[in-house]
């Protein structure tokens, strides 16, 4: 479980990115600039933070992707044979 | 064990739920924002679904679906068409005698959940009857939860997902119909709200008995009987319903103190809508899913698979929760804002809200940690542990929320039911992982 330290390293990259972000768009981010307005600017930072996330967590090493692709064909595999787990 | 394309179904279901959800939270806080009227009605909605998740979700799950999924593992489909229809008999009995006492005692039940109520005559009547119109929707859920934890068991998890939405859905439509009526804000809507809740239950159950005889699994009603599969259930059960009501426990006892407070009681509402979203999806869904799949290979497979299990669900539920936690701390407010600050919700309504949702979030790893291991010690039906984690974590919150309540009011709420489930992570390292029956630990 060494992933831990790193998964939290990455969110609170992220959350400074959040931070960074949620300023730039405060001009949209309230009622009145209108429902539509402030629902993009929502997920726009939303989707930012969920990028942000993966991009650190990457550089981290938190999630190794390669691997976790890996999981799934191996996944997939195994499940072709009779008495695998 | 198809762990990704369970979770995968579950994690879909729960969100589509949750969206649906959201739409019913945005819409209600337009339509009875945070007033008198909404704290009156969020106190009676918590009540049935305080019942639910201690007795139906929580003792189900830790206690009658690895029994049931035993049963179909040893006896095939007769024998645990017998077991259920046991259960049913004992379960229904039981149901409508609590249903019936809670009608009579209901000023009782009110007083002990919201004591703050009682300086208001009018909003204490009010949630008292909005009370009786929703309790029925505990017997409704409690026979769903049962019909739940059967289709799961037998790995048909989609329909018992999308179920809960059938809520959303009737309340969306109630919702709908107190806009177009111009009640909004009114008493008359949260009655209106508070028949819809009832209604809805039945729904939910119906399309639960439809979706069991679909594939072929009726059962008939018998007469309530104390059988050695009831006594069996009951055993593993009442520890559960405290262990599987961590939170509800809590979020109880934040709802008591924070009914002295104006308002109070409806911020936490709408924070606690927000930080289930996270919660929902990844510790919900894994919990759901991990139970049969660990009961299963604790009986089938070696100990290390199921500690494998464990270990990637464990992982792979923080590579979710852990941004989700940090966004939720970081920009509270904006999200609240967007979401819910229109009609009768205003500015100062959001900035109460989001306090309180980042104090909540703070608390959402270690919440959804405990959802990860819980499933082990079920699933080795191993009740004592985790209540024992329960009972350390309510001392904790109470202690903190009444420490805390002065000086933050219902911030200081949200922190103690943060801080508490935590707490029992430190009380007791060492079982974390349920390592009894195996050398190697989770952590």
């Amino acid at each position: 479980m060494k992933r831990l330290p790193l998964l939290l390293l990455a969110s609170l990259l992220m959350g400074a990115g959040l931070w960074f972000g949620a300023g730039l768009l405060a001009p949209w981010l309230t009622p009145s600039a209108g429902l539509l307005a402030s629902a993009a600017a929502l997920l726009a930072l939303v989707t930012g933070g969920m990028l942000l996330f993966a991009v650190f967590a990457a550089l981290t090493g938190a999630i190794d992707f390669r691997r976790y692709g890996g999981m799934v064909l191996a996944r997939a595999a195994r499940r072709k044979t009779p008495g695998g787990p | 064990m198809n762990l990704l394309k369970n979770f995968a179904t579950v994690g879909v279901a729960t969100l589509v739920s949750r969206v649906l959800g959201f739409a019913r939270d945005v819409f209600m806080a337009t339509m009875i924002g945070s007033g008198p009227i909404a704290d009156a009605f969020f106190v009676a909605f918590r009540l049935p679904n305080l019942f639910r998740r201690l007795f139906a979700e929580g003792a189900f799950n830790a206690a009658f679906v690895p029994l049931f999924a035993r049963a179909v593992e040893e006896g095939g489909a007769p024998r645990a068409r017998a077991f259920a229809e046991e259960i049913l008999a004992a379960l229904l009995f039981t149901l409508i005698l609590v249903t019936a006492l809670a009608e009579l005692a209901m000023p009782v039940l009110v007083y002990a959940l919201a004591p703050g109520f009682a300086d208001d005559p009018a909003k204490f009547g009010l949630s008292v009857d909005m009370t009786r119109i929703m309790f029925p929707y505990l017997l409704c859920m409690s026979l769903t939860a049962m019909a739940s934890g059967m289709l799961n068991s037998m790995g048909r998890f989609a329909l018992a997902g999308f179920v809960p939405s059938l809520l959303n859905v009737v309340l969306v439509g109630a919702l709908a119909w107190i806009w177009l009526d111009g009640t909004a804000g009114t008493a008359e809507a949260a009655f209106v709200l508070s028949w819809a809740v009832c209604a809805a239950g039945f729904i939910q159950l119906g399309a639960l008995v439809i979706g069991l005889r679909a594939i072929g699994f009726s059962l008939r009603p018998r007469r309530p009987r104390m059988t050695p599969g009831v006594k069996r259930l009951l055993v593993l059960g009442v520890p559960g319903v405290i262990a599987g009501g961590i939170t509800q426990i809590n979020i109880v006892v934040g709802t008591i103190i924070a009914s002295t407070q104006a308002s109070a009681v409806s911020y936490l509402y709408y924070a606690d809508r927000l930080y289930q979203l996270p919660l929902g999806v990844v510790g919900v869904a894994i919990g759901v899913v991990l139970l049969p799949d660990i009961t299963r290979q604790l009986r089938s497979a070696t100990p290390e698979t199921a500690i494998h299990t464990q270990n990637r669900a464990l992982e792979f539920s923080m590579a979710l929760t852990l941004p989700a936690a940090v966004a939720l701390m970081v920009v509270p407010v904006e999200v609240i804002r967007v979401l819910f600050e229109r009609g009768a919700f205003t500015a100062a309504d959001s900035a109460a809200t989001g306090a309180a949702l980042a104090a909540y979030a703070a608390g959402l790893p270690a919440f959804v940690a405990i959802k990860v291991f819980q499933p082990g010690y079920f699933a080795r039906e191993d009740t004592k542990t985790p209540t024992i984690h329960a009972g350390i974590s309510m001392v904790v919150n109470v202690g903190l929320a009444l420490a805390l309540f002065p000086a933050f009011a219902h911030v200081g709420i949200a922190a103690a039911t943060s801080v508490a489930p935590g707490s029992t992570r430190c009380c007791s390292p060492p079982v974390c992982c349920g390592a009894a029956r195996s050398p190697r630990t989770a952590c």
